[in-house]
């Protein structure tokens, strides 16, 4: 798998001319006012948030967290729906190229974003957690990716295990690394990730087409078309 | 193997049963060596002791030794649990006989106890800590966690605050020759417990130690495995945990001496002394410290409404409500793999297959968005008159009301 440090700089390398990023990149992400759509929704997130103090102060806090995300990437990632009722459920859309195939023998066919469902349950915080735990792809379908499940349920599997108390922001971010294929896992063997073995064989033999982009999370996906691939 | 033994494989406590004569016409009265301990009446403390009921998880050298000595004692009940099997090396250190290696932990402990002590009702249990139904611990008066990973002991931190029962926890380290037993009393919201001790270095092993399965990805409650490395230690300090775990438990539920709640007990074979220590509740502990208060339904369960478990608990209606109903999800939506979604509105067992699609017949699945493990009051409230029975594919056995930090537990035993 493909770390993170070079992704990271992969990005810096190819990041074109005109792209936009957020001045303070993820710093003091914390800082980040809400505008009034975030404020919107996480006051009424937060007006139903169940179970002890702590949880819900802990799940409050990851759900501003992944609001001022999008403030920061506001053309990158939207949250249509945010529920604190006893896990945080929010449903998210992410701009990013994904792969989808219909057919066995087509070829695979680019969508400019996903639908995503993310749950965080309580004894995330309590324990370590699968990868495929907290994320799920809801559209497109199929996506045709090693680290998502075939439908119904097209879970987005980040690594083997996921340490307890793993950041919602963080989950995000890994997702969408995950998705335009700037980290991957393709190798069937090794037992951190692949949850589709076909597509990751069909990977395998195609690593030209990796990454589906080079854009990192902040630039903005209306300057990113030329680092699709 | 006991009849019950397929239970005590599925996750479920079974009772130990051996036949009648295979018990001896000589065994020994129950209090035949009962001290009349200081401060106490002649019969006072055998009376407390056979009304003991403990509960054990991990029965190696620690939780083995601890669940004989109380058998020794006569005590009322026992509830014995462990997932593994003696292994040859267990021999090393485990008070077992060779005849006992490659038996489950759990069956055979349970066996000797109940030949220790026929009057004793000896259950056992062959699963993970993190399966148990927390409905079945009425009358538990205390549990002793002997595992040597900290998965389990994440589990049951949560389990005794839930439970609202002492749990002591019985521990060695072989390379200092350290033996350690702390008392959570669970007294309140304000008892520490074994999660408020942990610091960086426990949160990093407990993620060292657990892995998951990519097959598992099918899995609503995926089996994590633990890889922590086996206890290196003498027997004899796996002996001195067990009997200091042993009396911290008779100094608890018999009151003697100082006030045992809350505190650490080491002892460590260099410097040959015992040292105590208070234990201090982390006010950012992510183990909810939310006692399940019993509480009595007004009619059996499958009749109850939420609404009225609601009244019953003393609540009022709120968006901050939550009911779990035992290890059911609620669904509210299911979907299917053409992408087609149906309203379902039902508690189901986790792993059981929903219904297929009225559209393409496809296999239905909980929408991950749409399904709740604790349903909060709001997704339920056009249900909240409805009886449980009507709700649940299954028959209720307990159900829990959450508000914040007071929970109700309804169980139908």
């Amino acid at each position: 798998m493909q770390s993170g440090n070079e992704a990271n700089e992969v990005s810096r390398r190819t990041l074109a001319k005109g792209e936009l990023r957020h001045p303070d990149g993820l710093v003091g992400l914390g800082r980040q006012r809400l505008g009034p759509r975030s404020r919107r929704l996480l006051g009424a997130a937060c007006a139903t948030a169940a179970g002890s103090s702590v949880w819900v102060r802990r799940k409050s806090a990851e759900a501003r967290d992944l609001l001022a995300l999008c403030e920061r990437a506001p053309r990158r990632l939207t949250v249509h729906q945010l529920s604190l009722g006893d896990e945080l459920k929010a449903l998210c859309e992410l701009r990013v190229p994904v792969a989808t195939r219909d057919s066995d023998d087509g070829d695979i066919e680019i969508v400019s974003g996903a639908v995503l469902g993310l749950s965080y349950p309580r004894a995330a915080l309590l324990e370590a957690q699968p990868g495929y735990a907290f994320i799920t792809i809801l559209s497109p379908l199929p996506v045709w990716h090693a680290q998502v499940s075939a439908p119904p349920i097209q879970r987005l599997c980040l690594g083997d295990t996921l340490p307890a108390g793993v950041r919602v922001k963080e989950l995000i971010l890994m997702a969408y690394a995950a998705l335009s294929m700037q980290t991957f896992q393709i190798d069937v063997a090794d037992a951190a990730g692949v949850l589709n073995p076909e597509a990751a064989r069909w990977w395998q033999n195609n690593p030209g087409r990796i990454p589906l982009s080079r854009a990192p999370f902040l630039a903005d996906p209306e300057h990113e078309q030329g680092a699709w691939r | 193997m006991c009849p019950s033994s397929t239970d005590a494989a599925h996750g479920r406590f079974a009772e130990m049963v051996i036949p009648a004569d295979s018990i001896p016409d000589t065994m020994p009265a129950r209090d035949a060596r009962m001290p009349v301990l200081i401060g106490t009446a002649p019969g006072e403390a055998a009376a407390a002791v056979r009304e003991l009921v403990v509960a054990i998880f991990g029965l190696g050298a620690v939780g083995r030794a601890v669940a004989i000595a109380l058998a020794r004692m006569g005590v009322e009940r026992l509830l014995l649990d462990d997932p593994s099997s003696y292994k040859p090396e267990s021999l090393l250190t485990q008070p077992i006989a060779v005849d006992d290696v490659g038996e489950h932990k759990a069956a055979s402990t349970a066996r000797f106890c109940k030949q220790l002590s026929p009057g004793t009702r000896v259950f056992y249990r062959i699963g993970r800590l993190e399966d148990i139904d927390v409905a079945g611990f009425r009358g538990v008066g205390a549990m002793v966690l002997a595992t040597d990973n900290l998965r389990a002991e994440v589990a049951a931190a949560q389990l005794a605050v839930d439970a609202d029962v002492p749990l002591i926890h019985a521990a060695v380290h072989g390379e200092t020759l350290t033996a350690q037993v702390r008392y959570f009393s669970n007294a309140g919201p304000d008892s520490p417990c074994g999660v408020c001790q942990y610091g960086p270095a426990e949160w990093e092993l407990l993620n060292r130690e657990t892995r998951f399965s990519c097959e598992a990805a099918a899995d609503v409650r995926p089996a994590a495995s633990t890889s922590s490395a086996p206890t290196s230690s003498f027997s004899a300090l796996c002996g001195l945990a067990a009997d200091l775990a042993t009396m911290q438990v008779l100094r608890g539920a018999l009151g003697l001496g100082a006030p045992v709640a809350d505190t650490m007990l080491e002892y460590n074979g260099y410097t040959h002394r015992t040292v105590i220590s208070p234990l201090v509740r982390d006010p950012d502990c992510p183990v909810e410290h939310v006692t399940w208060t019993r509480a009595a339904a007004s009619a059996p369960l499958p009749s109850c409404t939420l609404a009225g478990l609601l009244l019953d608990a003393g609540f009022q209606s709120s968006p901050r409500s939550i009911f779990r109903v035992e290890h059911m999800q609620f669904v509210a939506t299911a979907i299917c793999g053409n992408g087609h979604s149906q309203p379902l509105y039902q508690f189901v067992p986790q792993a059981a297959p929903i219904g297929r699609c009225r559209s393409c017949k496809l296999e239905l699945v909980a929408h991950p968005l749409h399904a709740h493990c604790r349903a909060p009051e709001e997704v339920l409230r056009p249900l909240l008159d409805r009886p449980l029975g009507h709700l649940c594919s299954e028959t209720p056995r307990w159900v829990v009301v959450q508000q914040g930090e007071r929970a109700a537990l309804f169980s139908q035993d």
